[in-house]
């Protein structure tokens, strides 16, 4: 039998996943920059790469004030932990719900049979959410798609949509704080309890499905394999000890509002637990419904879980590859930073997101986007012109709408593929290159050419005539020559394009000459007479000559990074 | 729940094929050996056109149990001994299509184009497919009969994509290429069906229209050392080849024109008609999806006081219709030998009506089957409807699947239950099949695996240059299962031993990176 060699870290290291694909590995520099303190230069770039990463489609406005600010503030901005209420999801389109009137929230219904409209309603709720420019910048909207891919579940699956809002509120609100407190709380949460059997966990039949995924994607994460049954950081048999503790937690299901898990001993294993060396032999002793807890702060232990979820936290904020060097320089001391401070999410992502590797050239613009900083980033930094006028109904149709054009390319906030998450974030070696598919690449081309088509996006159930629609003349005339249609190239490009020094005047050139074509002047004059003597048929011609501008932009390879 | 006697009704014995070491004995006439058969491509030009009736289709409405006609019509004045059945849905008896030596069954009064077909024996169909403990739900019911898992199983591949990445286990590394210079799978429309999910990506692309190709930007060519660089080129290089593929589609789109048939003015039609355009242009995806929606008919499935009209009727107008000018125009465009279509819908309705002249979700439906192959004779019986509220299933989903798989695509009995299920058992939908087996696939040349299926011990070779090597087994969801090697190794053949006794059965993809080349090799284990 073949020896099983022990699982390393590679060096980068990634398969070709079509043909043509890159025949040589993008070199390491020698050496990259570690957690200190960014010490360089503030502008416009800067500021725009710390809000692409860390916000959804930051607008110009967003970056220009960051500028303005300074680092600091925009750091204690984007992690201000304060909760911001927001008023829930409402039933917009199931006329039969019995209990929920149409423009009513069914957070605190009853259970509907037929749920499918609540969750459609939620989702569109999400989009809402995410689209949302009236708050402050924050990495709230970005943090809640982590922690949702990081417990991952499936609503459908779960098949109660006010267990998934309930479940997503507990991450909204603790969205930079104690993920130790966290994973107590997911333990026990009737979302997870139905999705991973937790409610048929009793003890004459423990069922491990929760407890496995609990060592496996939730806390140390899956080690190379050392032995028989041995996971490096865990063991078959801790995964069945971990199952007893959970034993006997059940959900209510007409139980109406929050907390409708509850505890039962009499399907409780009351039976010490003891588990293997990897947890020092240690044992749990029956203690309730608190015995759960026990469980977490025995697997918190292990240094391990830090450094697994600072994993995570670079894969979605930094970049995928994590080799010795990252591991060493940046992992190790994030992973520091986050015990020392009980995992407590924000100290760690404060000192990441002021040190000097997250600006090194190294990382910039190599995150592929998701769909949903691909599609709803582009309509964050695109106002959609009638949409304030839209009544609940029809916005939520929009939403919806939109929901349905991210999960065609690869992300439906509902329901991840399976437990383990968007495999963007843990599959090796492709990570986010699992984004962009033959099938997945037609369907962001064919939205963002939808979003700035000349005759708008339909915006109701009902009414094909109700549409919004994209204006980027406003936007360029917040420019400082919005005559010059060189500038407005240059400034366009700055924002949406994720590293300058690499987009060639000869690019811009090609830009410029969308809108120009042949006569140079053309814009200026069409700009002068519109800004001279405005109508809207002059107006509509400028933007017009935008829309073609920005398909092209928006639509290059380098859009889809940041 | 009781599993229901297989076979209910006896079919003629020359329609069943006969066995040799579990595979049909027509599946075996180009082909040698099992493990060629195992690790073969079917380089056949067959494929399958799979019809999604999405909603749950009322399958009662659709082949009406004429036998059954006076119990159906109770509308529950007779008490608890005569309960209500469906007297406001019931075409009138002598609207229903009679089917040509059939006494019990008769088809909807809107699909004459179905009657005619069926007297041609160029379409079947088999009645109450289902699965055990049901599921009710529309999206949860849909994945299961996607997934071809059972119902209290989550499974993330699709049957068919799953079918696809045994032949091509390191999809979509190397495509498309000379051997398959086509998609794998097509879906008409703006997804990729989730049919056609592999382990690991979707095998499949999906398309709108002919003509509105997607064209993609390929954008610039600068290409900094950084991985801002790497990605950029990777994305470049993944829309380029999307392009290929759907250049690919173009071209054959102009190759098959659009024929001499004319289709009538439905949306399922538009998308047949484009299928025949590609097969007849010389595309060789081997499964083509296509959908029609509405099938929900919770209220208004028939007009009041007319039940020959309604929501209903215009599908199975739709339905037939479309598929008859299919039909058709790949008999015009000689493609009819090479077509297999089989439709399916999540869920059949119940068997009383409700109070909105529809129906509600059921369990158990009938699929219909359309080639010049069809085993000529229906297949399943309907059980008295007089106290049932539900159809129970009797025959398993996964077994029609699998055997379209065994019949059309030559696809081995051990494949078939480690795609599908344990429990797979023949139905002979097909007959007069006969399966043309290939040229191995050219990606599994540098690794080896045997015996296949293995029960404990599995022997890998593989071929490499020296340099980084990395043999994994992942499972069929494509969770990785066992790295078995990761070092440098030496130049030249390395025989590799692997204890797999502790696996369960099933199929699983041994996947060798060696020096950035990929391949791969899909195994069995049986114990």
């Amino acid at each position: 039998m073949v020896k099983l060699s022990e699982k390393k870290k590679k060096d980068f290291r990634r398969d070709k996943v079509l043909k043509h694909a890159n025949k040589t590995e993008p070199e390491f520099p020698s050496f990259i920059a570690g957690l200190d303190t960014y010490s360089g230069s503030w502008d416009f770039q800067m500021a725009a790469h710390l809000l692409r990463r860390t916000t959804i489609g930051p607008s110009i406005e967003e970056i220009n004030q960051s500028v303005t600010d300074g680092l600091e503030k925009t750091l204690e901005k984007l992690l201000d932990e304060k909760f911001i209420n927001v008023d829930p999801p409402i039933n917009y389109q199931d006329e039969d719900d019995p209990e929920t009137p149409l423009g009513s929230t069914w957070i605190n219904a009853e259970k509907r049979v037929d749920d499918f409209k609540r969750k459609n309603s939620y989702a569109a709720w999400r989009v809402g959410q995410i689209l949302d420019k009236d708050k402050d910048i924050s990495v709230r909207e970005n943090m809640l798609l982590f922690w949702q891919n990081h417990f991952a579940t499936e609503a459908t699956v779960i098949n109660d949509a006010r267990y998934t809002y309930y479940m997503h509120e507990n991450f909204r609100k603790n969205f930079l704080g104690d993920f130790k407190r966290l994973v107590k709380t997911v333990n026990i949460d009737p979302a997870m309890l139905t999705y991973l059997s937790g409610i048929y966990n009793v003890k004459d039949a423990p069922n491990e499905n929760y407890a496995r995924e609990l060592f496996e994607l939730f806390t140390v994460g899956k080690g190379p394999i050392d032995g028989e049954d041995s996971y490096t950081y865990y063991t078959e048999s801790d995964i069945l000890e971990a199952s007893k503790i959970l034993t006997g937690w059940r959900v209510q299901r007409n139980h109406v509002g929050e907390g409708r898990e509850y505890f039962t001993l009499d399907r409780h294993d009351t039976s010490t637990k003891t588990f293997s060396e990897k947890f020092g032999n240690k044992s749990i002793s029956s203690n309730g419904d608190k015995e759960h807890e026990d469980l977490i702060d025995l697997i918190f232990e292990n240094d391990r879980v830090s450094e697994f979820i600072c994993e995570k936290l670079y894969r979605w904020f930094v970049y995928y590859v994590i080799n010795d060097e990252v591991k060493s320089k940046i992992i190790k001391p994030l992973a520091k930073t986050f015990r020392d401070n009980n995992y407590r999410v924000k100290p760690v992502l404060q000192q990441l997101f002021r040190s000097n590797h997250f600006y090194e050239m190294y990382i910039r613009g190599a995150v592929i986007k998701n769909p949903i900083s691909f599609s709803l980033g582009f309509l964050r930094q695109f106002t959609m012109y009638g949409f304030d006028e839209l009544d609940n109904f029809e916005k939520y149709y929009y939403w919806r709408a939109r929901h349905i054009n991210i999960s065609d390319q690869g992300q439906n906030i509902l329901d991840h593929p399976n437990v383990a998450g968007w495999p963007a974030y843990y599959q090796e070696p492709l990570f986010h290159e699992y984004w962009i598919t033959s099938v997945t690449l037609p369907s962001r081309t064919t939205h963002i050419k939808y979003y700035l088509s000349n005759n708008g996006v339909r915006a109701s159930q009902t009414d094909n005539n109700i549409r919004v629609k994209s204006k980027p003349l406003t936007l360029v005339q917040t420019f400082k020559n919005p005559h010059d249609i060189v500038d407005t190239v240059d400034k366009l490009c700055e924002w949406l394009l994720p590293v300058q020094s690499e987009i060639s005047q000869d690019l811009k050139n090609d830009f410029v000459n969308i809108v120009v074509g042949d006569n140079p002047n053309i814009w200026e004059d069409e700009y002068n007479d519109y800004v001279n003597d405005p109508d809207d048929e002059k107006e509509e011609s400028l933007n017009k000559k935008l829309r073609s501008l920005l398909k092209e932009i928006c639509l290059m390879p380098e859009y889809y990074l940041s | 729940m009781k599993r229901r006697e297989f076979l209910k009704r006896s079919v003629p014995l020359t329609a069943a094929p006969i066995y040799l070491s579990g595979v049909p004995v027509s599946a075996m006439t180009d082909s040698s050996t099992l493990a060629a058969l195992t690790n073969a491509g079917s380089v056949s030009d067959r494929c399958l056109v799979l019809v999604f009736l999405d909603g749950g289709n009322d399958g009662l409405n659709t082949l009406v149990p004429i036998d059954q006609y006076d119990i159906l019509m109770r509308d529950g004045s007779g008490g608890d001994s005569q309960p209500l059945r469906r007297p406001d849905l019931m075409i009138p008896k002598d609207k229903i299509l009679p089917l040509s030596g059939l006494s019990d069954t008769g088809l909807h009064s809107s699909m004459e184009k179905f009657q005619t077909l069926f007297g041609e024996d160029k379409l079947n169909f088999i009645r109450n497919v289902g699965y055990p403990n049901p599921n009710k739900s529309h999206f949860r019911s849909t994945d299961i009969w996607n997934s071809a898992s059972s119902s209290d199983e989550y499974v993330y591949s699709g049957w068919f994509g799953r079918y696809l990445s045994s032949n091509h286990p390191s999809f979509p590394d190397g495509y498309p290429n000379t051997n398959y210079p086509d998609p794998l799978a097509l879906s008409i429309g703006n997804t990729a069906s989730n049919t056609c999910q592999g382990p690991i990506i979707n095998m499949g692309v999906s398309i709108k229209n002919l003509n509105n190709f997607v064209d993609i930007k390929e954008g610039g060519t600068n290409t900094p050392d950084t991985p801002y660089g790497h990605e950029l080129e990777y994305i470049r290089t993944a829309s380029n080849l999307t392009n290929e593929y759907f250049d690919r589609l173009e071209d054959a789109a102009g190759k098959g024109g659009s024929g001499s048939i004319e289709y009538p003015d439905y949306k399922l039609a538009d998308q047949l008609k484009i299928v025949a355009q590609l097969i007849a242009g010389g595309i060789k995806s081997k499964i083509f999806v296509v959908r029609i929606g509405g099938f929900d008919t919770h209220d208004n499935q028939v007009d009041e006081g007319n039940p020959e009209t309604g929501r209903h009727a215009l599908l199975m107008e739709e339905l037939s219709e479309s598929l008859f000018s299919f039909q058709q125009d790949i008999i015009q465009r000689s493609l009819e030998e090479r077509v297999l279509t089989m439709t399916y819908s999540e869920f059949g309705r119940r068997v009383f009506q409700n109070k909105s002249y529809g129906t509600d979700h059921g369990e158990a439906a009938p699929m219909f089957f359309l080639s010049p192959f069809l085993n000529p004779n229906p297949i399943g019986s309907l059980p008295s409807l007089e106290y049932i509220d539900n159809i129970e299933y009797e025959y398993d989903f996964r077994s029609v699947y699998g055997s379209v798989l065994m019949d059309w695509f030559g696809v081995d009995e051990v494949t078939i239950k480690s795609i599908l299920y344990e429990n797979f058992q023949y139905i002979p939908i097909l007959a007069g099949t006969q399966t043309s087996i290939g040229e191995p696939h050219p990606m599994s040349k540098r690794i080896e695996a045997y015996p296949n299926p293995f029960k404990d011990f599995l022997n890998i070779n593989i071929e490499v240059k020296a340099g980084d090597t990395l043999l994994k087994l992942v499972d069929s969801n494509g969770k990785e299962i066992k790295e078995i090697i990761n070092k440098k190794l030496k130049h030249g053949i390395h025989e590799l031993r692997y204890d797999g006794s502790n696996l369960k059965n099933g199929m699983y993809f041994a996947l060798l990176e060696n020096e950035g080349k990929r391949s791969g090799v899909s195994v069995i284990k049986r114990s």
